[in-house]
């Protein structure tokens, strides 16, 4: 699944430790999300979301699937 | 439980494996040099030992040897500890069934191998049971 966490968190200047830390993962979790190598749970995905005002479907978007 | 105590206790698993690795060093030697095997009694207490002290120096900047030394603590490294257990399952079942089969080729009982695989299918039978009706 894509997402925009990468380009999310650069817009608040936030490191991935930083976020990680926020939401109570660790920077690798954060890293492996943002480079689509991990789909977050759904309670992890709504915590992201909602720590960048967004809802889940503005921040992650089904492969092929353009928002 | 509160914060501080599963920051506490958190804090002590982290050291559960490494501890795990002087007992387990301990034993070897103590067996090795029961039988009067120095040689053996250093190398493989000095494996464990090494083996604990390289998780314990490289666990804050890799995450392999933070994995290795704890479960995890996030989701993702859950899952990937429950994976790599289950991979290490597989591999552990699939030798005990060639093995039993191996024994039974040659005419012999199968032995432990046959008990390690009953145990290895009952209990996949009641935990697929058993995690089912939990959802």
């Amino acid at each position: 699944m894509q997402n925009d966490v990468r380009e999310l968190r650069g817009a608040k200047g936030l490191s991935q430790q930083a976020l990680g830390q926020a939401l109570g993962v660790s920077r690798q979790t954060i890293n492996a999300i943002e480079q689509g190598r991990y789909d977050p749970s759904l309670p992890l995905a709504i915590r992201l979301a909602r720590h960048f005002g967004r809802a889940v479907e503005e921040v992650f978007h089904v492969d092929g699937e353009v928002s | 439980m509160s914060m501080a105590r599963s920051a506490e206790m958190r804090k002590m698993r982290k050291w559960v494996v490494p501890a795990g690795c002087v007992l387990a060093a301990g034993g070897y030697a103590a067996v090795f040099l029961a039988h009067g095997d120095v040689a053996t009694a250093v190398w493989s207490a000095g494996i464990m030992l090494a083996y604990g002290g390289v998780l314990v120096a490289f666990s804050r900047r890799s995450e392999v040897a933070a994995l290795l030394r704890d479960s995890g603590h996030d989701e993702r490294q859950v899952q990937i500890n429950l994976r790599a257990s289950a991979l290490t399952a597989y591999s552990v079942i699939l030798l005990a069934v060639v093995m039993a089969f191996v024994e039974l080729a040659r005419g012999r009982d199968p032995g432990p191998w046959g008990v390690i695989c009953a145990v290895a299918g009952l209990t996949y039978l009641a935990s697929v049971v058993i995690l089912s009706r939990r959802g």
